[in-house]
């Protein structure tokens, strides 16, 4: 459960460490989409933007070129009757009673000018209506006069306060009646009349228009009359005024926006005036802006649903994924009982099939790799405590081996000592030469039983090739070594006996040899010395009786000991085959003796060569008993190889099983 | 592939465009099967040395031509126009005799494209290969005026003028006075229009209007004339009067037989050449592109909004005077 919880905190860790792909889609998707709405609105507005800014300036100016065209009209239709009222004075060149009654005719005849035609001569004198209270001074210095004589036909002048201080314009021209006086005829039009033509009929809502002079920038008609009369230069102080003063200044009259209002220019033809009219862009745009701020909030509320719709689009898409990213970190921890819940049929669908399918294989492989390890764990434990057992019997059989070593050597001591008796007694022999009836008798006996000997001593071969197979074989060959050394042991009681029977036979021979008489002086030492040879064969026997008994016993624990080795049985079986072929050739050299023996007792004279042999074959005896002593002590070093083997195999268990337990660790860290 | 052929478009697009304007530059424009209808407002020397060599071009190029004069008679030159339009003509050259009826023209000639000359209409009546303008950039005329005066006055401070203008309605007559007094204004002379009237182009009545004005006794320095025939009514006045024409120079437009004959004599001081001939040959060139449905920009003088054709105005003085009689 801890390790669980620390896994999940790892986990936690990690998604701290990693960027959601959510968020990496909004990151790039969000801006995107932003970037493009801001672009579309901003595009709309600034198209929309244009075509009402030219929609508004065609509107404007087709505004102002009706207006222009009105004023126009009415300053040409009066101009007319002026100019008709001109032409009839200069073709009947009235006198000045008629003119008189003509100009007072004129008077009032039409509400445009009221004031009617008036002429003024270069003399300074003034003709009016006589109903007019014009003043008449200075005449000459009036701008109509002024501006009059530079024409015929009459044109208008520019505006001008009047001697009422009324704002005016006049149409003046020279008027040629054939007197040699110079006379301007000219009549007065009120520029109120213009203003509130200019001020009216504005086709456009929000848009204002004013009459200027374009020589003198001076403003004809505004609606705010405190402008009227003033320069455009006047106002400087007005942004738009300075802004229309360098229009003026350059000359361009096109399509403009000055300080924010779209302007439009129209030149009144037949004057030097020129209108001018404009609306505030704000005005214009008011809707297109009302349009933009529309297309904002919506773009914004889409793109917020857009992040809702991604947000929520992506959390399903993703979700699977988050949980397989789960799966797969507990998995990465060595947990393999989490469960994979798969839906669907996409890319992370698939993905989700092929890790619940990776983790039913991982639990099936861990598994299957926890039991091997468990069984090599067991087996490793065995095969540590056979091999220990095994070391164990090596380190007995090497204890044995060299107690077998010690054994043998005493053999051969025991051995070397027969071959010293058997040169003894073929001294004894040789002496007892001529003895040879008797002994001859005596020896066949001995010979018979020498040659039981050798048979026994045959038998006590084969008992140790029993031993030898034994080593194979270990049981039978315990029994057999028993049965062939208690075997030894009646052989040589047997050889014990003989040696007392030939004691008794020496006493019988120094008895006869004292029958003898002087005769058989001779023969009684002789006899006497072979009595006291048998008790020394006797002791001897009795001697070897002991040894053999303890080789029995010696061999018998040899060959308990070696049962208890079992693997290095062949090594073992050819050294102890090479023992018992040595053994053989004491069986051999003891089937000789007997010959020998046999010879000795047939022939009492060869005795001596027969003892000599004894002697010479005992030596031979004492020699493989050396070579047994030898071949022992190579098991010796043979035991304690095996033992060395032994206790490196004990080792390599002991490693084998440790790796095991190790590898069962390992595998129990999953959870399957 | 597709860049090859793009890149082989391009290719023959700039022969075209090359030889085209070789051809055009050469005269070597193909005006066959062509019908043109011309109509003039009213003739007067100017118009018709135009139209006789606007006829002669045509006839060179291989085009036909039908010339007629509406004898400055606004219906005679609607029921001309409605003619061309029945009789299937390829285009129509209108010297308009009201410029304000550009549209209704428009209208009448049922599609047919439109080269107007010698009298323009208002800029938004006009459009791109279809309704366009042949004819020298008048304000050009009133400038050389101007500049001429200038020149002649430099140990002036105040400058007195005259100014005698030709028909009222007429664009010529707006633009030349307009940018005679502008050029003028720019300077740093005091500059007095002493007397400025309508003379309608006549010599006659600009003789009468001047004489008005000696009555006045104001003193003058120049006289500008919006044509020369005003200025030969002026230069009338001046003989009646002994008015020796190098104390106050009389300046005109046109360039016309009489007036470079006047320059010559040394009674008229300064005339802006309007080449007539050139005119009516440009004239021609713009028809025959507009009745080919082709653009008119590769036609010298041809302004960048494909609306006007500007034949330069020359400047005539005592000097260079023999190069125009």
């Amino acid at each position: 459960m801890k390790k669980k919880e620390q896994n999940k905190e790892n986990g936690v860790q990690k998604k701290k460490n990693i960027i959601s792909m959510k968020f990496k889609l909004l990151a790039i998707i969000i801006p995107v989409v932003t970037a493009m709405t801001s672009l579309l609105v901003l595009f709309s507005y600034q198209i929309s933007r244009g075509l009402l800014d030219n929609s508004a300036h065609d509107t404007l100016e087709i505004s102002v070129s009706k207006q222009a065209t009105q004023i126009e009209a009415w300053l040409n239709e009066n101009l007319a009757s002026f100019g008709m009222a001109k032409q009839t004075i200069e073709t009947i060149k009235p006198d000045e009673a008629l003119l008189q009654v003509m100009l007072d005719g004129y008077y009032g005849f039409n509400s445009n000018f009221e004031g009617g035609l008036y002429i003024a001569s270069e003399d300074g004198s003034l003709m009016k209506a006589s109903q007019s209270d014009m003043a008449s001074s200075n005449v000459t210095d009036s701008v109509w006069y002024k501006q009059g004589i530079t024409r015929k036909n009459m044109a208008y002048t520019s505006a001008y306060q009047n001697d009422k201080g009324e704002n005016v314009v006049s149409a003046s021209g020279i008027l040629v009646d054939g007197s040699d006086n110079l006379k301007v005829i000219a009549a007065d039009l009120s520029i109120e009349k213009i203003t509130v033509m200019v001020n009216s009929f504005i086709d456009m809502e929000g848009a204002q228009a004013f009459l200027v002079d374009k020589n003198t920038r001076e403003i004809i008609a505004h609606r705010d009359s405190s402008l009227v009369s003033t320069t455009i230069s006047d106002n400087s102080d007005n942004k738009y005024f300075s802004g229309l003063a360098e229009r003026f200044e350059s000359g361009e009259f096109g399509h403009t926006t000055i300080e924010g209002n779209i302007t439009v220019f129209k030149e009144i033809s037949g004057t030097d005036w020129t209108l001018i009219s404009y609306v505030p862009e704000s005005l214009v745009l008011a809707d297109v802006k009302g349009l933009r701020n529309k297309l904002v909030v919506i773009g914004i509320v889409l793109i917020l649903l857009l992040c809702v719709l991604i947000d929520r689009a992506v959390y399903f898409m993703i979700r699977p994924v988050s949980r397989l990213t789960d799966t797969i970190t507990s998995m990465s921890s060595g947990d393999f009982t989490v469960n994979v819940n798969v839906k669907g049929n996409d890319e992370v669908a698939l993905m989700g099939r092929s890790v619940k399918q990776f983790t039913a294989s991982m639990k099936d492989m861990l598994k299957d790799i926890y039991n091997i390890a468990e069984q090599l764990n067991g087996q490793a434990q065995n095969s540590d405590s056979i091999s220990s057992e095994l070391y164990k019997a090596a380190q007995t059989q090497a204890g044995s081996m060299s107690e077998l070593n010690s054994t043998v050597d005493q053999l051969s001591i025991s051995v070397n000592e027969i071959a010293e008796n058997a040169s003894k007694l073929a001294e004894v022999v040789t002496d007892t030469n001529k003895d040879s009836s008797r002994v001859n008798e005596k020896m066949k006996n001995t010979v018979d039983v020498s040659n039981q000997g050798r048979m026994d001593m045959q038998k006590v071969g084969s008992a140790m090739q029993d031993i030898s197979e034994s080593i194979s074989g270990l049981h039978e060959a315990v029994n057999k070594v028993g049965v062939a050394s208690e075997e030894i042991t009646k052989i040589i009681s047997l050889i014990g006996e003989i040696a007392d029977e030939t004691n008794l036979l020496s006493l019988n021979a120094s008895i006869e040899a004292a029958r003898a008489g002087e005769m058989g002086k001779g023969f009684a030492v002789v006899a006497t010395q072979i009595g006291r040879l048998a008790q020394n064969s006797t002791e001897s026997v009795g001697n070897i009786t002991k040894l053999i008994e303890e080789i029995r016993e010696l061999v018998n624990n040899a060959v308990k000991q070696a049962g208890t080795s079992s693997k290095n049985i062949e090594e073992s079986s050819k050294l102890i085959y090479t023992a018992l072929e040595t053994f053989d050739m004491i069986y051999k050299n003891i089937e000789e003796t007997n010959e020998m023996i046999t010879h000795m007792i047939n022939k009492v004279g060869e005795v001596d060569e027969v003892a000599t042999s004894v002697a010479a074959i005992s030596q031979e005896q004492a020699a493989s008993s050396d070579e047994i002593l030898v071949t022992s002590e190579s098991m010796v070093v043979q035991a304690d190889s095996i033992s060395d083997n032994s206790h490196k195999v004990a080792d390599d268990s002991k490693m084998l099983a440790k790796t095991a337990k190790r590898l069962s660790e390992q595998v129990s860290t999953f959870k399957i | 592939m597709r860049k090859n052929l793009s890149l082989l478009l391009v290719c023959v697009l700039c022969f075209n465009t090359i030889t085209g304007c070789g051809k055009n530059k050469n005269s070597d424009v193909d005006g066959s099967g062509i019908k043109m209808y011309l109509t003039v407002s009213k003739s007067d020397t100017f118009k018709t040395s135009l139209v006789n060599a606007a006829r002669a071009e045509a006839e060179k190029l291989g085009s036909q031509i039908v010339t007629e004069d509406a004898g400055g008679v606004l219906e005679t030159q609607v029921s001309q126009i409605k003619t061309a339009a029945k009789e299937g003509y390829d285009v129509i050259l209108c010297n308009p005799v009201d410029t304000d009826t550009a549209l209704e023209l428009e209208a009448l000639a049922d599609g047919i494209p439109i080269v107007f000359y010698n009298s323009c209409p208002d800029d938004n009546r006009l459009k791109a290969d279809k309704y366009i303008y042949v004819g020298s950039n008048e304000g050009d005329a009133g400038q050389y005026q101007a500049e001429y005066i200038l020149d002649n006055s430099q140990d002036k401070n105040e400058i007195n003028i005259v100014v005698l203008q030709g028909e009222k309605e007429h664009s010529a007559t707006e633009e030349r006075t307009s940018s005679l007094l502008e050029t003028l204004n720019k300077s740093d002379k005091t500059v007095n229009v002493v007397f400025k009237d309508i003379a309608d182009w006549d010599q006659e009545k600009a003789k009468n209007l001047f004489k008005v004005f000696l009555t006045t006794g104001q003193p003058y320095d120049f006289v500008a004339n919006n044509n020369d025939s005003m200025a030969l009514g002026v230069l009338d006045v001046y003989a009646e009067n002994n008015i020796n024409p190098s104390d106050a120079p009389v300046l005109g437009v046109d360039a016309t037989v009489d007036g470079c004959a006047a320059v010559k004599d040394g009674r008229m001081a300064f005339t802006v050449y309007q080449p007539a001939k050139e005119q009516g040959e440009s004239v021609i060139k713009a028809a025959i592109a507009l009745a080919r449905g082709e653009s008119i920009n590769n036609i010298e003088g041809a302004t960048e909004d494909n609306k006007y054709i500007y034949v330069p105005f020359e400047k005539v003085t005592a000097d260079n005077v023999n190069n125009y009689q």
